[in-house]
């Protein structure tokens, strides 16, 4: 049977310091020893495997670069209302809605569009999406889902409003005819909700470090204020008006377009927009 | 503890590991310290630094290099136990000359280099080498004689 002697010595009890404090390190023979041993193949596999982590971690950072560049993908019809779903929760997530609904693949369209002159409020809005229409028996509108990111970067939510509900108002329609408008933003969002609170929930999802609400007297249409918005007031608060865009730019946003925020209250019921640039409004 | 620590790694490793395993040896000894008998502190740190240096090694896959590390007994000494081996040691040990007791414990239990214990005892390497051979047959001697209880 083989046995190491040194492993022998390991049950050595003696008392071998004073031989070892007679041998003080040598400094020098410490370091010729060293500098000679790992000199050799020591140290260069130790510097094969110091370069071979710094450039695993130069890897991971622009492995998780290119991530962040391009987080997704969106390439079907498919792909778009499951990416919605997700999105819609997000939402709902973050305060920004509260209407519950979903979008169904074979049950909505969903087109592909690549001219987002009516959403270029984002620079990747310029990229393909798709513009999808949903219709969801209490719910209805349309959204565009990025292809690139996978978000949502518009989105127009209309509720219907409870059979036998009191309408808002009673207006006079083009044929004459009497027509109900309902204010039920209450199936829509908190309506509690300020619209700071709004602003700063879609500057959360939307990602971007802040907003501002400004004026908006672009003549398009009346229904844009040209004084900003009062932060503190409900965001369904209309100021009596059937329709009140507010104004907003976000902190951040690289194609530096205006876009407003849509209240309406229509004839079956409410209607929430948000996302859209404001000077094609 | 800094020369122990020093014999069994510094060849192969850089200070700073070395230096690291010479704060855990101490940092052993204060977590034990209720444990070290009176009047064994010397040998008990010498036994520490020595365990810790060699585990230090074994974790960088690096080996001692020793002469003639290994030695081969008869079967008996197979499952010989740690207390008997430690008596048998003591006596093959006891049996040697002060001097080439000396270097038997230097090179195996210190870990010096044969010529790093010529330069500190006045010798040749060569020379270390011949009474670590004689301290070996001494060893693998007495290993064979013993009636090992299996």
């Amino acid at each position: 049977v083989n046995k190491r002697i040194s492993g022998i010595f390991d049950n050595y009890g003696g008392e071998p310091p004073e031989i070892a404090q007679n041998s003080p390190i040598n400094a020098e023979r410490v370091a010729s020893m060293t500098m000679e041993r790992v000199g050799g193949r020591a140290r260069r596999k130790r510097s094969i495997l110091r370069s071979a982590l710094i450039a695993a971690a130069v890897m991971a950072l622009l492995a998780a670069a290119a991530f962040a560049k391009a987080p997704a993908v969106i390439g079907s019809q498919k792909e778009a209302v499951a990416a919605a779903n997700l999105e819609l929760n997000e939402l709902r997530r973050l305060g920004v809605i509260t209407a519950d609904f979903t979008v169904e693949y074979g049950k909505c369209t969903a087109g592909l569009q690549n001219d987002g002159h009516l959403f270029s409020i984002f620079s990747r809005s310029f990229d393909p999406f798709y513009l999808i229409y949903f219709s969801d028996g209490d719910y209805y509108g349309n959204l565009s889902v990025s292809t690139v990111s996978g978000k949502i970067t518009q989105f127009t939510i209309s509720a219907k409003a409870a059979p036998g509900s009191a309408p808002w108002k009673t207006v006079d329609a083009a044929d004459g005819t009497a027509m109900n408008l309902y204010d039920n933003f209450g199936d829509i969002f908190d309506p509690s909700i300020t619209v700071d609170d709004f602003c700063g929930r879609l500057r959360d999802y939307w990602g971007y470090s802040g907003y501002k609400l400004i004026s908006a007297n672009c003549g398009n249409t009346p229904d844009d204020t040209d004084f900003p918005a009062d932060g503190a007031a409900l965001l369904s608060d209309r100021g009596g008006r059937q329709t009140l865009r507010t104004t907003v730019s976000f902190t951040g946003d690289q194609a530096g377009q205006k876009q407003y925020i849509e209240v309406s209250c229509y004839s079956d019921g409410a209607c929430l927009m948000a996302g859209f640039a404001h000077s094609l409004g | 503890v800094g020369a122990i620590v020093w014999n069994i790694v510094g060849s192969v490793m850089t200070p700073a590991d070395a230096e690291e395993t010479v704060s855990d040896v101490f940092y052993t000894l204060w977590k034990n310290s209720g444990k070290v008998r009176d009047g064994c502190l010397r040998g008990y740190l010498a036994s520490i630094a020595r365990s810790r240096a060699k585990n230090k090694l074994r974790e960088s896959k690096a080996e001692l290099y020793l002469e003639d590390d290994v030695i081969d007994l008869p079967d008996s000494a197979a499952g010989i136990g740690a207390g008997e081996l430690a008596e048998t040691l003591r006596t093959a040990l006891a049996a040697l000359s002060p001097r080439d007791r000396e270097i038997m414990v230097r090179h195996y239990y210190l870990c010096q280099t044969a010529a790093a214990i010529g330069e500190e005892t006045g010798m040749p390497a060569e020379t270390v080498r011949t009474r670590l051979k004689a301290g070996r047959a001494a060893l693998r001697e007495l290993l064979s004689k013993e009636d090992f209880e299996p």
